[in-house]
This record gives structure tokens, C-alpha cells and sequence, in this order.
């Protein structure tokens, strides 16, 4: 069996409240199992202003913590049809050992109408899956 | 002073509160959609003309329309400031400079310069038109057919000239334009004309048809094939200062007050001139700005100058745009051509008959001008985060609306198949021509001048029996022709003075504008 | 995988061949139908001038591009401008969209015809979200069918549903 200090966290970020509690606590777990982090960025980009897609900026700041944080570290990001597919795909190849995510607050109406890729990685995940809630 | 009454009387006519309705109407749309990249105050009234076919009042109409026009230019402004993305191609120079005050936090100043510069060129051109209106009106009068033809030549060589990178292909855009305008029964003879013997193309093809077609469906097809652009996010506005007006500070009132006037200065006349829109002064402000400040070195990194010239040039030569199109019914721009096509629903021919004949109308249009104006300073600094909601709407979602719109529109104009499947056809041809990078903007003014300028050429041979000379014998046609020819030669100035200095020709490039006003 | 933007000043050697072959070809039809008006020679003060003007710039225009893109492919390699041609297929089938909408219109009704519109052209756009698409495709029918015929008095194709 694969020693589990050598497969990665995968953290789905996202410049958000949520993605920004996420990040915190996939810093607390992967220094806790001294593993690597991969943190992920996806966004669908549908739209011409995208809160999901990390500006540069965000991305110096997101790479400042990792390297404060002592940890070996790898930052994705990547434009794609559907965030969770291509989650899961960086987890399966990667053979993950968790994956964190970060939750939005969202209302009955609001999960029907806009989907929900934590749902959708929550449900197909080969690994444990850790959330948390902004 | 007369004109003064006329004005007062003007605004009696139109302060009503279904107009202030349709004027509050009108800027919100605009904005909306002038927030989006790539749709421009042209296609936002083409789009929103059906709605208006069952107005009685042309007023009420033409008042929406002004609301949309400075709503979609001040959209565009804002997603330049915030985003970085001009909205549409008058918003580049805005872009420039007031991209890095935002990123400098200073994005609330130059949104506020935009939007009160932006009010200040509309009043001031505004009261130009007023007052230039009248006497031009009585001089159009004297015009001869002869005149009119020359004119019309001069506007549709000019804009040709001016924009797009290619006279070659900006020409031929043209000569599309003015073959689709033959389509159907000739005026004069009553002989079908391009017609392929289909009894459905007797009357022509619609304008309204061929600006959704060429605007609406064609950009539609064009942003799906180009991809994806990456997304951005919106520069976070900054908290309010204290000791500010307006949100603008003292010291940025002082630059920004007499940028407003030059940006003005610039905006009206070339509006009035045949320039293809707003761009030509937008960015002769912007330059001169850059060129007057070199001892501040501001620019490039937020000069609030930057931002108020070009933005006041931008709605000042919405109103030098009138000029033409109100006293002597000629377009110079895509807009001012899509406003023709307004006005001609209501069964109105602007031109010098029209100041004459309606002038109560005329007036109506100047005082909703000044009211668009005030709603749109009003309405829009305090509601900028809306404004910019609507730029997280998917993408698929803002264009399958706006095929559906378009779809409604045409409809509505024709409620045949056959002109919706044209109008499509039509779309799918303005695709083509944006991939080969022909320009667009002369396809439409050929197609609604093409006509005109036939009329004019017929009625000048007529009254002369005949005679082609006809054209060069009265001297202000001689003249109006040759400033045509001028125009003809002007974008590739850089080319001729970079050969006569032995400096290579190749990197002195054609001046050129887009196309999307 | 990723699908941004390409680079706009892009040049093509077969594009805008084929280009000049349909402006040639559509304008010598042109030419015959400038013909076919009817008319002897070409008054000026006729019908036939105008046209017969226009048509022979355009096919003098066509040439003259025709051969600045020989030229060019002949002197740097690159032929006249022209942007890549990527999702011609979505593209396509939004065309083909579009003609059944108009096709179905009458027979179907505005509402349902523009609702089922609505949810294809935003799939084929790029939209992964039938929900979505779904509730804004009916609402946005239904609003601006009530509008249009109730407020505005702009008759649209009841179809089927009769209302």
C-alpha cells in the first residue's frame, strides 16, 4: 500500500470566503499528515466576470501563504466545462489522498437553480472528501 | 431669443411622466447593455426599435432611444474602468487611464469624472445643437440636388475611409450595402430591381432587418466562434473619501472641469463631421490630453484627464451627430443611421422640410436629449453594482436572450418567415465579413444613403436635362466632392509622410477606428 | 484543454481565396441581373446605372483583393486577414437552430417555440446547466410574450397553446 505521506491533498479553491476557509484548514490537514497540497482552481469562466478565477494578484498572495506555510506545494489553475470532472480528474491521477472543499450558504432554490460541483465531487470522489462551511 | 422659446417650449412637450418613463427606460437598458463587451448603443435601439412601432407618440420613442444611447456609452465606460475591457470600441481611450485609477483605487473619481463629464458635454453640445440647429436648418434649404449627392458622398467615403483597416475592404463593404439597398422597386421607374423574380423582395429588405441581421445575429455567431476570453473580476470600488462632491475631490474637479470643455470641443464638431462615430474624437482627446500633461507624467498611470476629455468628447459628438442627421437627414455614423431608420417608422424624413415642417418635433427631440442627459447622471454613479451584475450572467445566457430578442424583433417588424430567414441570412454574411475583417459600419450607412444618393443623382441629371456636368458647376459641390477625395487620401497621411521623410512606409500604419457606434 | 482566447491579427492563404471567388461569382450574377432590369442602354436618369456602376466597383474591388492577397502571400507569406475558424460545428447547429425557430414559430406558438429556442441556443453556446436554462428560457418567453401582445399590441403566433 502506497505510503500515504506521499499522496497529495488536492484543495478546490476559489478567492472566496468559502475558498479561503478551505485553504486554511487543507493547510492545517496536509502539514498535519506532512503531505503535499495541490491547490486547484477552476472555473468555468462563463461569464465575463468570474469571482471563481483567481486573478494574479490572488495567485501571488495564494502562493505567499504556501511557501509561509512550509509546505511542498503546486498551484492549478485551469478554464474548463465542469469544475468537478476535472477536480476529480487531477485527484485520480495525482491518487489523492483527500480532497477539501469549501461550501457556499445556499437556499433550497438556490441549489436547484445553480448546480453544485461540491455535490457532484461529494458523490463521485474516489477519496475522503472534506468540507467546509464559510 | 427665439431659439430659447423654441428650446422651452421643447422640453412643455416633452416633461411628461410616461416620457420620463420611457427616458428612465431607456438609460437602464442601455446601460445593461452597454455593459456588455462587443454590443454597442447601435444594436442596443435596433434591437429595442420593435418595441417602439406601436407608439403613437414619436417623442416618447426618440426619448428611449436618447436614454439607450447615453445609458450604452456610459455601460461602456464602466466596464472599461472597472474591468479593463472596453465595452465597446469609443471606451478604449477610457480603458487607458481610468483602468489604472481604479487598480489605483481611485475607481469611484474616474467613474464620477466619466459620468459628470459626460452630462456637462451632453449640455453644452446639447445647447450647440439648440442653436445651430435653426440657421443650418434655413442654410440646408439652399441645397441643390447637386449639393445632397455630394454630401452623401462625402459622409459614405469618409466613414468607409475611416474605419476599418482596409479601404479596400471597407469599400467593398460599402458597394454591399448598396446593392442590398436596390433590392426591390425602383422609385423612380417602378422597375424591380436585384429581385431574382420573387414578388417577396418587391419591397426591399427592411433596414431594421439588415441592422439586427448584420449587428445582433453576426455578433452573436462571431463571440461563439472566437472562444472563450478569460473572465476577469471587477476592481473593487473604494470607500467613499470625506471632503468629496460627487465623489470627486477639489483638486479633481479643478482638472477635470477643463477637461471636460476641450474633450467637448473635440467631440461636437467631429460629430457634426462624417467620422464614423464617436471614436475620432474620443481618441484625438485622449492624445491631446497625453500631449498637454507631459510635464505631470501622470499618464499611464491614472491621469484623471485622460479619462474626462475623452469621455465628454464621446457624448458631445452624440449630439454633433444630430447636426446631419436632424437638418439635413444624412447619417454619419452607424448610429445616426440606425436613428434614420427610427425615424422613418414614425413617418418622419429628417432633412431641411423637416425642421421647417415639424419644428415643434425638433425642438421635442433637443429638450429629451437634455432630459436622457440628467436621468443618466442621476440614475447611474449610485447604481454601478448592479450595473456590473450583469456581467456575471453566463455568457450563453446574455447571447442566446439577445438571438431571442433579435428573433422578436424581426418578427415584429415584418411577421414573415422569409424576412426572418433574410435577416438570418444577413447575419451569417456579417459573420463572414468579421472573420475576413471587413467592416461593417459602411455596409449599413450604404445600405440606407445608397438609395438617397441614387435619388439625388437622377434629380440632378433631371433639372439639368441631362447634363453629367451639372456636378461641377455650382462650387459648393465642387468643393463638398473634393473634400470627399481628401477624405478618401486622410487615413493614409502616416503612410505619404513616412515615404516624403524616406522613412520606410511599413511601419506608418492606417489610421483606423472600429466600427461598433 | 484550455480555450482562450487566440491571437486577433491572424492571417489565412485559402480564406480569403475563397472569399474572392464567391464576390466574384456573386457579382457577375449581379451583373445579369443588372441586366435583366428592364430598360434600353443606361440612362443615367434610368434604372440600370446605378446598379451596373456599383456591380462593376465591386467586381474591380474584388479583384484588387483577390490580388493584394497574392501579393501578400507572394512578398511575406501571409495572405490577408482572416480569423481562425474554431467551433464551426456549434456554430452550425445554432444556425440550423435558429432556421427551425423560425420554421416551427407559427405552427407551435411563440411561448413554447422561443422556451425550447432559448434552452438549445444556450446549450450549443456553451451552457452546462439545463435547470438554468430551463427556467430562464420559459420565463423569458412568457414575459416578453405578455408584454409584446398585451402591453405593446404586437401580434405573435399563438400556436398551439391558444392563449
Amino acid at each position: 500500500m502506497p505510503n500515504r505521506l506521499t499522496r497529495p491533498l488536492i484543495l478546490g479553491y476559489t478567492p472566496t470566503p468559502q475558498g479561503e476557509a478551505a485553504l486554511e484548514l487543507a493547510i492545517t490537514q496536509a502539514q498535519l499528515h506532512n503531505a503535499a497540497l495541490v491547490v486547484v482552481n477552476v472555473s468555468r469562466a462563463e461569464s465575463y466576470v468570474d469571482t471563481n478565477l483567481a486573478e494574479d494578484s490572488q495567485l501571488k498572495a495564494l502562493d505567499n501563504i504556501l511557501q509561509a506555510s512550509g509546505l511542498e506545494h503546486e498551484i492549478i489553475q485551469h478554464i474548463g466545462r465542469d469544475p468537478a470532472t476535472d477536480i476529480l480528474d487531477i485527484a485520480n491521477s495525482r491518487e489523492a489522498a483527500m480532497i477539501v472543499l469549501g461550501l457556499r450558504r445556499r437556499s433550497a432554490v438556490g441549489k436547484l437553480l445553480l448546480g453544485s460541483t461540491a455535490q457532484s465531487i461529494l458523490l463521485n470522489a474516489d477519496c475522503p472528501v472534506l468540507t467546509i462551511r464559510a | 431669443m427665439n431659439n430659447l422659446e423654441s428650446l422651452l417650449g421643447g422640453f412643455a412637450t416633452v416633461i411628461s411622466p410616461e416620457n420620463l418613463l420611457f427616458a428612465l427606460i431607456g438609460v437602464t437598458l442601455g446601460t445593461l447593455v452597454g455593459v456588455l463587451p462587443g454590443i454597442g448603443p447601435a444594436v442596443t435601439i435596433a434591437l429595442l426599435l420593435p418595441v417602439t412601432y406601436n407608439f403613437s407618440d414619436p417623442v416618447g420613442a426618440f426619448i428611449m432611444f436618447a436614454g439607450i444611447y447615453y445609458g450604452a456609452m456610459y455601460g461602456g465606460s464602466t466596464t472599461s474602468i472597472l474591468l479593463n475591457t472596453p465595452g465597446e470600441s469609443a471606451s478604449v481611450a477610457t480603458a487607458l487611464e481610468g483602468h489604472q485609477m481604479a487598480r489605483r483605487g481611485k475607481a469611484r473619481a474616474a467613474l464620477a469624472t466619466a459620468a459628470i463629464g459626460s452630462f456637462v458635454a451632453g449640455l453644452i453640445s446639447t445647447l450647440l445643437l439648440a442653436f445651430v440647429a435653426e440657421p443650418l436648418g434655413r442654410l440646408a434649404v439652399t441645397f441643390r440636388a447637386t449639393d445632397y449627392f455630394a454630401l452623401m458622398v462625402l459622409a459614405l467615403v469618409a466613414v468607409t475611409a475611416l474605419v476599418g483597416s482596409s479601404l479596400v475592404r471597407g469599400l467593398i463593404s460599402l458597394c454591399f450595402g448598396i446593392l442590398i439597398g436596390f433590392i426591390g422597386l425602383d422609385n423612380q421607374s417602378g422597375q424591380a430591381r436585384f429581385t431574382f423574380d420573387n414578388p417577396a423582395l418587391f419591397d426591399g429588405i427592411d433596414v431594421v432587418l439588415l441592422i439586427i441581421g448584420l449587428f445582433a445575429i453576426g455578433e452573436t455567431l462571431y463571440v461563439m466562434v472566437k472562444g472563450r476570453t478569460r473572465p476577469g473580476q471587477v476592481t473593487p470600488l473604494e470607500p467613499k473619501q470625506p471632503g468629496t462632491f460627487m465623489w470627486l475631490t477639489r483638486s479633481e474637479w479643478r482638472r477635470s472641469i477643463p477637461a471636460w470643455l476641450r474633450g467637448s470641443a473635440f467631440g461636437f464638431p467631429f460629430g457634426v463631421l462624417p467620422s464614423g462615430g464617436a471614436e475620432l474624437p474620443t481618441f484625438m482627446s485622449y492624445t491631446y490630453e497625453k500631449n498637454r500633461s507631459k510635464g505631470k507624467n501622470e499618464f499611464g498611470s491614472g491621469a484623471i484627464e485622460g479619462v474626462a476629455g475623452p469621455e465628454a468628447a464621446n457624448n458631445a459628438s452624440f449630439s454633433g451627430v444630430l447636426v446631419p442627421l436632424l437638418t439635413l437627414g444624412l447619417p454619419t455614423s452607424a448610429t445616426a443611421a440606425v436613428l434614420l431608420a427610427a425615424f422613418q417608422i414614425f413617418n418622419l424624413q429628417p432633412g431641411p422640410q423637416f425642421m421647417t415642417k415639424s419644428p415643434d418635433l425638433v425642438w421635442a427631440v433637443i429638450a429629451s436629449l437634455f432630459i436622457g442627459n440628467v436621468l443618466l447622471l442621476a440614475l447611474n454613479l449610485p447604481l454601478i453594482r448592479l450595473w456590473v451584475k450583469v456581467l456575471q450572467v453566463p455568457r450563453p445566457v446574455l447571447y442566446a436572450s439577445i438571438l431571442v430578442f433579435a428573433s422578436l424583433g424581426i418578427y415584429s417588424v415584418s411577421g414573415s418567415i422569409i424576412d426572418v430567414m433574410i435577416a438570418f441570412g444577413i447575419g451569417i454574411i456579417a459573420f463572414f465579413m468579421r472573420q475576413f475583417d471587413f467592416p461593417v459600419a459602411p455596409a449599413i450607412l450604404g445600405a440606407i444613403l445608397g438609395p438617397e444618393l441614387e435619388l439625388q443623382f437622377r434629380r440632378a441629371l433631371t433639372l439639368s436635362n441631362g447634363n453629367l456636368g451639372t456636378f461641377i458647376e455650382r462650387p459648393l459641390t465642387v468643393v463638398i466632392l473634393l473634400l470627399a477625395l481628401l477624405a478618401l487620401l486622410l487615413p493614409y497621411l502616416p503612410k505619404i509622410t513616412a515615404k516624403l521623410r524616406g522613412r520606410s512606409p511599413a511601419t506608418a500604419g492606417k489610421l483606423s477606428f472600429g466600427d461598433e457606434d | 484543454m484550455h480555450e482562450l482566447d487566440e491571437d486577433h491579427a491572424s492571417t489565412s492563404k485559402t480564406g480569403p481565396f475563397i472569399v474572392a471567388a464567391v464576390m466574384l461569382v456573386a457579382g457577375v450574377v449581379l451583373l445579369f441581373q443588372t441586366f435583366r432590369i428592364p430598360g434600353e442602354g443606361f440612362d443615367p436618369q434610368g434604372p440600370r446605372f446605378f446598379p451596373l456602376c456599383i456591380v462593376l466597383a465591386w467586381l474591380v474591388l474584388s479583384a484588387i483583393y483577390l490580388s493584394t492577397h497574392i501579393l501578400k502571400i507572394i512578398r511575406t507569406g501571409k495572405g490577408e486577414a482572416a480569423e481562425k475558424f474554431t467551433r464551426m460545428v456549434p456554430a452550425a447547429i445554432l444556425i440550423v437552430a435558429l432556421i427551425i425557430y423560425a420554421l416551427v414559430l407559427d405552427s407551435v406558438g411563440y411561448l413554447i417555440a422561443t422556451a425550447l429556442f432559448f434552452i438549445a441556443a444556450a446549450r450549443v453556446l456553451g451552457s452546462r446547466n439545463w435547470a438554468r436554462d430551463i427556467t430562464v428560457g420559459v420565463l423569458l418567453s412568457a414575459v416578453l410574450y405578455f408584454a409584446f401582445t398585451q402591453a405593446l399590441g404586437v401580434r405573435l403566433p399563438e400556436g398551439i397553446l391558444g392563449i
